[in-house]
């Protein structure tokens, strides 16, 4: 019996999560797939330049403007495609059992795991081209702790993954978080300012030096104070919708 | 039972507020067939939305006694010129969406219908026609097992043969509990097919009669309607007169 309950309660939340992915994975894969070889290329015809160590290879072939491309690409679809959805079948989604702030916690967790995607695929994408930069690399730059020293040494591969600095594992989950919410929330929000602001705001600030910096906290505050904003406007609908409902 | 009491919305805008509705009152039966009338502007959409709660508005709407809300909303569905469905999904997973949300959805109706409109089920709606998205989006209303089915312009670009198909199959389908109204300016055509009119004008309910109490009276609801509106069928003559004697 308990069960049977559970289940009904999850099936309109899969079917909105299936919904959500059904609008949106295509373009995030696509996204993806131009992701991987672009960075590939790129890295590959760095690797036998002039100056062969593993952080001038990663440098030089700006693998992290790449990435963060993306980072906006799988962004904006998600706020693009949020945004679609709502407009066109807002109806359709006010008329779900599901209350508002379930919807928008549905919607966030779809668009933080897209994000996570992403940056799994970046994390494998960098380990997989550290093998080839040390297959490939003169003997005198070869190092058996390459990977992990390269992930100490190269700020972006550090940011991307940050070993032992919890600060920047606290700044890249709450990224993760508010990216997420940004984008559950675009069809109550008409314009783009935000969520513009916000990526200009991480993309030039995502490669940060290695150990705590100002930086670092100034994006832990503006994404903490996002979250926090997007949940209390959550909350206050909700408080409103069960006001009018009483 | 569905109650509208002193229903009233106000649209605000850099010009001050436009009345859109100014106190409607109606009540609608199970089973009943309502047409609603009036022209561009009237209040027939915004009177929709706001029996289906998508917008604020003062007064009351009361389904069986209750407000509508999340527990209650799936008894209502809606079909619009605007359309309602996800335009990236196929009608297969529309189908298993609907399952999933409403678990009053009728099955063997959506793909009957689907059959008999010729709709493709595994194609994305964004790749449909004007026509069949009407279609569609009547379909899912139809198929979503609500006791009452709101219509705002449903046909808005099919063809007379198109809609008049539409006509017979949902006076052959609905159940005795299935209760419509649809908002529509083809006043002879449904003529037919609704039990009771409602006319709107300026946000107000002008007039609501039974087809019965028409037929009694020997009249047709265009008369009636026109009646209600104070319509002049000479004062086109009239205009296109005075243009010519001025000279055109």
């Amino acid at each position: 019996m308990k069960e049977e309950k559970k289940g009904k309660g999850m099936g309109p939340a899969l079917a909105l999560w299936a919904l959500l992915a059904r609008s949106s994975i295509y373009k995030i894969l696509a996204v993806l797939v131009l992701m991987v070889p672009a960075e590939v290329i790129l890295f590959c015809r760095n690797i036998k330049t002039e100056y062969h160590t593993l952080t001038t290879t990663v440098e030089s072939s700006h693998i992290s403007v790449v990435f963060l491309t993306a980072l906006g690409l799988v962004y904006f679809a998600l706020v693009w495609t949020e945004g679609q959805l709502d407009s066109r079948s807002g109806g359709t989604m006010l008329r779900l059992r599901l209350s508002g702030s379930r919807i928008f916690w549905i919607k966030t967790a779809y668009n933080t795991a897209c994000l996570v995607l992403l940056f799994a695929v970046q994390i494998w994408l960098c380990i997989w081209l550290v093998g080839v930069y040390g297959r490939e690399a003169e003997e005198v730059y070869a190092s058996p702790q390459r990977l992990f020293l390269a992930f100490y040494r190269i700020d972006f591969l550090h940011c991307l993954l940050p070993m032992a600095e919890a600060g920047k594992w606290v700044r890249n989950v709450l990224l993760l978080l508010s990216f997420g919410m940004e984008a559950a929330r675009r069809a109550e929000k008409t314009e783009y300012i935000q969520p513009i602001l916000l990526y200009v705001l991480t993309a030039n600030w995502f490669v940060s030096l290695l150990g705590g910096n100002v930086i670092d906290w100034i994006c832990i505050i503006l994404y903490t104070v996002l979250i926090v904003v997007n949940v209390r406007q959550v909350r206050e609908k909700e408080r409103e919708e069960v006001q009018s409902n009483a | 039972m569905l109650e509208i009491k002193g229903l009233r919305k106000i649209y605000y805008g850099k010009l001050g507020g436009v009345e859109a509705l100014n106190g409607a009152d109606l009540t609608v039966g199970p089973g009943e067939i309502i047409g609603l009338f009036g022209e561009n502007g009237a209040g027939k959409t915004t009177l929709l939305k706001s029996i289906l709660g998508f917008q604020s508005y003062e007064g009351k709407v009361l389904l069986d006694g209750e407000k509508i809300n999340r527990g209650n909303i799936g008894r209502l569905s809606f079909a619009t010129c605007e359309h309602s469905f996800f335009p990236n999904l196929t009608p297969l997973s529309h189908r298993e969406f609907y399952r999933m949300h409403f678990g009053t959805f009728r099955d063997k109706r959506f793909e009957a219908l689907m059959d008999f409109f010729e709709l493709p089920m595994r194609k994305v709606l964004k790749s449909y026609s004007t026509g069949q998205k009407n279609q569609f989006e009547v379909i899912l209303a139809l198929c979503q097992g609500a006791d009452y089915i709101l219509m705002d312009e449903p046909f808005a670009g099919n063809d007379i043969f198109n809609r008049e198909d539409f006509y017979k199959v949902l006076l052959g389908i609905l159940e005795p509990q299935e209760t419509i109204i649809l908002s529509t300016h083809l006043i002879e055509e449904v003529e037919r097919f609704v039990g009771r009119a409602v006319l709107l004008r300026k946000g107000r309910i002008v007039g609501d009669v039974t087809t019965l109490e028409l037929e009694e009276q020997g009249r047709s609801l265009k008369e009636y309607i026109m009646e209600i509106y104070g319509y002049r069928p000479d004062r086109v003559n009239k205009a296109l007169g005075d243009l010519t004697d001025g000279g055109y």
